[in-house]
């Protein structure tokens, strides 16, 4: 599963990369590759750069392609969670080891769940950009604000805990 | 419970960081939304983390078996609130094996009390510690933490025993009554001889026909019921898996028949660390022995040891010494030999499986194994010499078998003092 939702990535991102197709798509190639080594050998730290490395490819697709925002990022958004949520499950699966039923259903609400909130959250953060193009030092300020304050909000946060 | 933070906690707060910084640079916003699931999952796990209230403890705390029968371990999970899940694991150690592939269960336990039970067969006889592990995962999956049950369970696997109805018995027996005949003639069941009578005879003892026969009154004398005292001399200095499994084999059929028969048994564990069980009798003194046979292993040790290391009091005057041994270590040797100069009714199990055991490769290896072969029975001829009855077990044959051997070559038999 985390697979297809990782490939289903990878076939966005190289479509829309125009020109630099075969960057991306090696790219999103190596993160696929990444993921399904991780899952295999049980290494989750694979998986999760696995799936940095999808983000970061879709990145670079954004980058290289028109500039027209694109309405299938919340699609794209809620693949690379449940890749990432997949993956982490399928690396803890590698070691020989009984589910029970509750736990089968929990994990797969939590995989449907992150999926279907981050296509929420992205449709949310999508839709009011939708009408006029973002531009301006004020915009960049806010943007880089909001990177800051987030960054700093989990980092209090984890502190905290 | 000990928490260890996984990749994601470092990972995810750092990729959404760079997610939304190339939102910025290149602005674009739909990287906002790929970012903001990495950003949600940190921040709502990391508020969500706190420590589980998850205590583990294995019931039964010991549990014994014999070979091939199979036990539960039950890991009971004691949560005050529900956990999201919960991964169980025993340490299985070699001679057991769990039943349902690898003894790894992931739970979801409600607040209260949840039974994990795991299967376990015992393959090998010996005494095992299983000890149970749990990692309790949160939601998100941003922390782990790991703990253990406080105290393993312990699991003592008994060999299977051959039931040996006549083991080898000791020339002298002791005081207390038993099921061996004493050689000396008293108050008994079997008869022992016939004499005149002397005053102070009972009534009951006359034999009236002998004494009409001869006109003079006759008595019949009987032999006693006595125990005797054993010691199992259990030689564990090689480093050979085979001979100590024999080894333990013997000993527990052994002890046990001896045992039943009230006899006294005692235990010397003679190896890189001397171990002992102090003569006795009864149930508990049966699990006592086997406990500390099953616990017998090889510990490698170039010190040199003679009999003088061996508690007086383990070997009791008169008692018999069955050794079990592949007479391979000299210290062993130089023990057994010492006993027997000692006066020792001894008897020597050699439970080196020469017969089982197969050449080398070539002409070397063929070479090597007629030597060995050569100087075992070297070895064996050098004890009978000495007067100490030899035998040899495989563990292919039943060890009767062979104790019928010794207790042929034991028929005359003496306790000598050199």
């Amino acid at each position: 599963m985390a697979l297809a939702a990782a490939l289903a990535v990878s076939v966005r991102a190289t479509v829309m990369a125009g020109d630099q197709a075969t960057s991306v798509a090696g790219a999103c190639a190596l993160g696929c590759a990444l993921l399904v080594a991780g899952g295999l050998a049980g290494r989750p730290a694979a998986t999760t750069w696995g799936v940095a490395a999808l983000a970061g490819a879709y990145a670079g697709a954004l980058a290289a392609g028109p500039p027209d925002l694109d309405a299938w990022a919340p699609a794209v958004a809620a693949g690379i969670a449940a890749a990432a949520e997949a993956g982490a499950w399928a690396a803890e699966l590698c070691t020989s080891i009984r589910l029970d039923r509750a736990v089968v259903r929990a994990r797969a609400a939590l995989l449907v769940a992150t999926a279907a909130g981050a296509t929420a959250v992205g449709l949310v953060l999508i839709a009011p950009g939708a009408g006029p193009e973002l531009s301006g030092s004020l915009v960049t300020g806010a943007g880089v604000a909001a990177a800051v304050t987030a960054v700093a909000v989990i980092r209090a946060v984890a502190r905290r805990t | 419970m000990t928490p260890a933070p996984t990749i994601r906690l470092r990972a995810y707060p750092a990729i959404c960081a760079a997610l939304l910084l190339a939102a910025v640079g290149l602005r674009r916003p739909e990287l906002v939304a790929v970012a903001a699931p990495f950003g949600l999952v940190a921040a709502v796990g990391l508020a969500r983390s706190a420590p589980p209230d998850v205590a583990a403890h294995i019931t039964p705390g010991e549990l014994r078996a014999l070979e091939g029968d199979r036990v539960t371990a039950v890991v009971e999970l004691t949560a005050a609130r529900p956990a999201w899940q919960v991964d169980v694991a025993l340490g299985v150690p070699v001679g057991l094996v769990p039943v349902d592939g690898a003894p790894r269960r992931a739970v979801r336990p409600g607040a209260g009390s949840t039974a994990v039970a795991f299967e376990l067969d015992c393959e090998r006889w010996g005494g095992y510690a299983v000890a149970a592990r749990i990692r309790v995962h949160e939601p998100f999956g941003l922390r782990e933490w790991a703990g253990a049950a406080a105290v393993p369970l312990q699991v003592r696997v008994h060999p299977r025993l051959e039931a040996l109805r006549h083991p080898p018995r000791p020339v002298r027996t002791q005081a207390s009554v038993g099921s061996d005949t004493s050689r000396w003639a008293g108050e008994g069941l079997e008869f022992a001889e016939l004499r005149p009578y002397q005053e102070g005879d009972r009534l009951r003892r006359v034999n009236w026909r002998v004494s009409a026969r001869r006109g003079t009154l006759h008595t019949n004398l009987h032999h006693p019921e006595r125990n005797a005292d054993v010691v199992i001399f259990l030689d564990s200095f090689v480093e050979s898996p085979v001979s100590l499994d024999l080894a333990v084999r013997a000993a527990s059929a052994l002890a046990t028949a001896y045992l039943e028969g009230r006899d006294r048994v005692g235990v010397v564990g003679f190896g890189g660390v001397l171990r002992w069980v102090l003569p006795s009798t009864g149930r508990a003194q049966t699990y006592r022995v086997l406990d500390s046979l099953i616990d017998t292993e090889v510990i490698t040790s170039y010190a040199w040891r003679d009999v003088e290391v061996i508690p007086t009091r383990t070997l009791p005057p008169g008692a018999l010494v069955l050794a079990l041994t592949p007479l391979a270590d000299d210290r062993a040797l130089a023990a057994l030999a010492a006993l027997r100069a000692r006066g020792f009714d001894l008897a020597v199990v050699d439970v080196s499986a020469t017969g089982r055991t197969p050449a080398g490769a070539g002409e070397m290896g063929e070479l090597a194994h007629r030597l060995w072969v050569l100087r075992h029975e070297g070895l064996r001829a050098r004890y009978r010499r000495l007067g100490v009855p030899v035998v040899e077990w495989d563990g292919l044959e039943p060890l009767s078998g062979s104790l019928a051997l010794l207790r042929e070559a034991r028929r005359y038999a003496r306790t000598v003092r050199s």
